[in-house]
């Protein structure tokens, strides 16, 4: 950091005559006054905070989820050079509000020519049924994001505008609150700008986009789920800013309205903030692949019962190229100049364009005009001669398909890599939102991205790059009704208040695989001597199958086929492996719905194991129960009414009978044998020493009310949690309740012959009463 | 002038019932000048929820139902009359350079209209193979109409009508390969070629009145729906082309909509829960009416 940089591009720290820019003075100084040591250990604090927030976020290429890479050193811009670029970004997001109004309406961009009329109809993205024509209010764009870089003298340049559902904007904030955590009073100290102004600016917006004559309207998230890139983010702001966070298999049109289904029952749903693509929205009138939109979406939006955020349609602006028209495009709908200027581009259509990109060719960035997902920029700079004259070939057969840009060496900032200071290249995400009318608001801050090593000019985060907080620092203190980030606090509903179907199966689960994982440790600790490898007896043999529910098939208990074929095996269902892989499964998809507690826990069981002595896996096993059972009070202690608390419960429960009712069915078979009536002993926890008669047993571990996990004491859990859950209009008992009242009387009753069938009978009315249909639907043939 | 009676009704029976039904239906005819409707009216059973009709943005009126009733036997009926006029086609440009050039010109609605039609779209999307179908048209500057002229009889001469080889899935680039097919893809394929030539072309959903072979009886139920292309001039308008039959329809065509290709207008979408294994009875009956 002491050495001046020597590359041409503009230094974020530096000034040209080597001293530190003044606005980085205060930040260089207490940064610099610390031993590094000090400052290694506060990035290691920071990547624990990561870890324990579970800030993640998914690779495609290599399906699966990652630590949200974060550094240390934040990006600082003083006011005034910010102010600037804020009117800027006004004036960019109000014309694209503009032009989507005018490619859905007049069109007068194309019939003045100013526009090719390819952008809009050859855009795979361009639904003429997406949008209703004649709206009282002209549609408009409430959220754009921006990239940004500098040119060699510091002058910001747009790299994209980013219109269709931009992200980011929750992992700024989240940045912003953990980087706060490690650097308290220096974050105090700096005068810098707060970000939950802008988030509740947002969130008034979202509110304000509601159709006409919605009091108090019902905004939901649609993401794509747990699968998607960036569902941390989707479940870090949908609990910030209090919206139900949904997926499109929880929606549903009914007349003309959008339902949304939840515990507490199907709640309309007035404003839709979107992290699915257009075309995905709708398999009825779109993509008929998609699985991740809502059959009729388009008639509630043409039925003005449901606003979409940004609107349908709005996937046409994302078009690289639109930034060679941007400033004749500024001058007919706003009749101003453009402001802040885009970083050159050309779009390959049009001769002028087409020739300049290939005489520049190794200095240009090449993308496709309509953007394919999964296919990156193309920096020519880094072709070889061979891989430079087939990207010349490409362009020249299908020139409209491509977009040249001009190469930028974007700025250099100090970063801390690794224990050392180091200088990156950055670019900066920041987002407007707000309305034509009204204007727009830009955040004061936002997502630098950095190159994750020197010289490095790619920052997404798909190819390694690594993120950093924005600080703007402000001329003057800034009042602040609030000064904490962490939450939104108006009038926020708790995120269980309308708990959608698909978390309820998923807390349900999580409590299922949870009580089986843990019962099976149980009975393995306890069976099995572990470190004892002589032959089991057929006795011990076939009481192994039934507590490892027919998941042992060996002669010997010896630690290689313990761990092989139960513990370490993720393909085989029932095994320790398994059912954690689906407890984390599920566990991942509650990000939002449960407590970060929750969520370490979860994230600490889904670590990578390798061990194979005896000693190891019986510490394994230990540190599994310990974390299992940490889960499992962490559930315990949410409120008895919590629906998360219900779910769970009932899904611990229902597992608990399954296993009990098998047990107690093998040992009806096996006419006593005494490992598997030590087995129940160790499932009701009676002592050791304690004999029992067989008879005993089974009444003990059936319709003993005394013993809490007998089938009996069990089955009035599940009614207990059962009546707990809201009720329907009409109050009368729910088809659920009425089964398990059913269950409970046959055990009363001794009847344990046809309990399994009644069994099955209840969990299948529980799944269709608070759960989603099963099959989704099919096409009609034509 | 000629006036029809049609019915059209597609009947789905499943081996298990549907609970719930999402559909989208075009088969109301949409408004053109030289077609009159007297009559148009869907039944469907069992009867559906309150429905809506959406404009598609193409100028389609399409019509969202739902059924929510279970059921296992499903209907959808249209019944419809209407009169067709006959149509005179104006003289277009002179040539296809010529047609180009005015093409530019968006300040004209009818051409930015078009301009809908000029590129590739779900069904359709081609490569220079396509040359096959359009060099020598493009060599020789033949004017629009001209050049649908010419690919509909060559359509017609060199690719052979027969079901059940193509489907859904059916790319151009399969068509020019297979040389057989049916209506919907001998249309994709025409359609194809004249936007490979920079004019906008769209695809025509509509019915045709088969004509008994002399001296027999007309039956029920063997017509069938149909499909033909429109090409576009820009001094003459649109002009219809109908490559399977190598005619330039008239008054025996009835039309009911227009789109990119066929999945903009496809007559009958459905999405349901349960049902099982479908089984569907199409019927279609156009009736001449003196």
């Amino acid at each position: 950091m002491n050495a001046l940089s020597r590359s041409s591009c503009w230094n974020e720290l530096y000034a040209e005559d080597g001293s530190v820019r003044p606005h980085w003075r205060y930040l260089y100084d207490s940064l610099h006054s610390m031993r590094p040591a000090e400052l290694t250990s506060r990035a290691s604090e920071l990547s624990g905070l990561l870890r324990e927030n579970g800030v993640t976020y998914n690779i495609y290429s290599e399906n699966h989820e990652k630590d949200w890479p974060l550094d240390t050193i934040p990006l600082v811009l003083p006011s005034h050079e910010w102010s600037s670029l804020e009117r800027g970004l006004i004036q960019r997001a109000e014309l694209q509000s503009r032009i989507f109004n005018d490619l859905h309406g007049k069109r007068r961009l194309l019939s003045e020519g100013i526009l090719p009329p390819s952008f809009l109809f050859a855009h795979p993205d361009w639904l003429p049924a997406a949008f209703p024509a004649n709206l009282e209010v002209p549609p408009y764009v409430p959220l754009i994001g921006f990239d940004l870089t500098r040119g060699r003298n510091g002058d910001w340049r747009v790299l994209s505008d980013r219109v269709q559902n931009p992200s980011g904007a929750g992992y700024a904030l989240q940045n912003r609150v953990l980087l706060t955590k490690i650097f308290p009073s220096l974050y105090r100290d700096a005068g810098v700008h707060r970000l939950v102004n802008w988030f509740r600016a947002l969130r008034a917006e979202l509110r304000a986009a509601a159709p006409v004559g919605v009091e108090n309207p019902h905004v939901v998230l649609l993401s794509p789920g747990p699968g998607h890139e960036t569902w941390f983010e989707h479940t870090y702001l949908a609990t910030y800013l209090g919206l139900t966070l949904v997926r499109g298999q929880e929606l549903e049109l009914r007349g003309d309205r959008i339902w949304v289904r939840t515990v507490s029952g199907d709640r309309p749903v007035d404003v839709i903030l979107r992290r699915v693509n257009d075309a995905w929205c709708d398999p009825l009138y779109f993509r008929p692949d998609s699985l991740l939109g809502v059959p009729g979406l388009v008639r509630a939006v043409h039925a003005k019962t449901v606003t979409v955020v940004n609107p349908l349609g709005s996937g046409v602006l994302n078009n690289p190229g639109m930034l060679a028209y941007l400033p004749r495009m500024c001058r007919l709908l706003m009749g101003e100049d453009l402001i802040l200027p885009s970083l050159p581009t050309w779009w390959c259509g049009e001769p002028a364009g087409l020739s300049h990109v290939l005489e520049n060719l190794p200095r240009m960035v090449l993308k496709p005009t309509f953007p394919i997902p999964g296919s990156n920029s193309i920096l020519a700079s880094r072709l070889d001669l061979q891989k430079l004259a087939e990207m010349r070939a490409r362009i020249i057969q299908e020139p409209e398909l491509w977009v040249g840009q001009e190469e930028c060496e974007h700025a250099m900032a100090p970063a801390w890599q690794n224990g050392e200071w180091v200088e990156r290249h950055t670019v900066l995400r920041t987002f407007a939102c707000g309305n034509p009318r009204t204007g727009y608001r830009v955040l004061p801050g936002g997502l630098t991205r950095m190159g994750a090593s020197e010289g490095e000019l790619i920052v997404s985060n798909q190819d390694g790059g690594i993120s950093k907080d924005t600080w703007i620092l402000s001329s003057e203190p800034e009042r602040e009704v609030l000064n904490r980030e962490a939450v939104l606090s108006v009038g926020n509903a708790p995120a269980t208040a309308l708990l959608p179907a698909t978390a309820a199966e998923n807390l349900f689960w999580a409590g299922r695989y949870q009580e089986r994982t843990l019962v099976l440790i149980r009975r393995l600790r306890e069976v099995i001597q572990l470190e004892n490898g002589e032959p089991l007896s057929p006795e011990q043999i076939q009481a192994l199958a039934c507590a490892t529910g027919g998941l042992w098939q060996g002669t010997r208990a010896d630690n290689d086929s313990l761990w092989s074929q139960i513990i370490s095996n993720p393909q085989a269902a029932g095994g320790i492996a398994y059912d954690i892989h689906w407890l984390t499964f599920n566990g991942k998809a509650l990000r939002g719905i449960v407590d970060n507690e929750a969520m370490g826990i979860v994230q600490r069981l889904g670590e990578p194991i390798d061990t194979a002595s005896a000693v190891e896996i019986g510490r394994y096993l230990d540190t599994l129960a310990i974390h299992l059972r940490a889960l499992s009070s962490v559930w315990s202690d949410w409120s008895t009414d919590d629906p998360r608390h219900i779910f769970t419960g009932l899904g611990q429960k229902c597992e608990w009978l399954d296993i009990l009712l098998s047990t107690l069915r093998a040992v009806s078979t096996m006419d006593n044998s005494p490992v598997l009536r030590m087995v129940l002993e160790i499932d009701q926890g009676v002592a050791p020493g304690l004999v029992l008669q067989g008879e005993n047993l089974i009444h003990l571990a059936s319709a003993d009310t005394r013993r809490p996990r007998s089938l009996a004491s069990t089955a009035e859990g599940i009614l207990v949690l059962l009546q707990r859950l809201p009720r329907g209009k009409n109050l009368s008992r729910s088809k659920p309740e009425a089964l398990a009242l059913r269950l409970l009387a046959q055990i009363a009753l001794g009847d344990l012959d046809s309990l399994p069938t009644h069994f099955n009978e209840f969990t299948q009315a529980l799944h269709s009463t608070y759960f989603l249909a099963p099959a989704s639907p099919g096409w009609l043939q034509n | 002038m000629r006036r029809y009676r049609i019915h059209h009704s597609s009947r789905y029976s499943y081996d298990i019932p549907v609970t719930h039904s999402r559909n989208l239906c075009l088969l109301l005819p949409r408004p053109l000048d030289y077609q009159m409707v007297r009559k148009a009216a869907l039944h469907i059973d069992p009867a559906p929820e309150p429905a809506r009709e959406i404009s598609d943005g193409l100028g389609n009126r399409l019509y969202d139902f739902t059924v929510n009733e279970s059921h296992r036997h499903f209907e959808v009926l249209l019944e419809m009359e209407i009169e067709i006029q006959a149509r005179h086609w104006n003289e277009g440009c002179h040539s296809l350079s010529e047609a180009r050039h005015r093409l530019d010109d968006l300040k004209n609605p009818l051409h930015l209209e078009a301009m809908a039609y000029r590129y590739p779209s779900r069904h359709i999307v081609w490569n220079e193979e396509m040359e096959f179908l359009t060099g020598e048209l493009r060599a020789n500057n033949i004017p629009p109409h001209a050049c649908a002229q010419v690919l509909m009889e060559r359509i017609f001469s060199e690719w052979k009508f027969r079901s059940g080889v193509t489907g859904i899935h059916t790319t151009v680039e399969d068509l020019l390969r297979l040389r057989e097919g049916v209506c919907q893809d001998f249309s994709h394929l025409m359609i194809a070629a004249l936007r490979h030539l920079g004019i906008p072309a769209r695809y025509v959903s509509g019915y045709l009145e088969t004509l008994p072979k002399p001296g027999m009886p007309k039956l029920v139920g063997t017509d069938v729906s149909h499909a033909w292309v429109q090409a576009y001039d820009p001094v003459a308008g649109w002009k219809d082309f109908d490559p399977t039959n190598n005619l330039i329809p008239a008054e025996q065509h009835i039309t009911l909509a227009f789109g990119r290709d066929f999945s903009d207008i496809s007559p009958l979408r459905g999405l349901v829960t349960g049902g099982g294994k479908q089984e569907l009875l199409v019927g279609v009956d156009v009736v001449a009416l003196v």
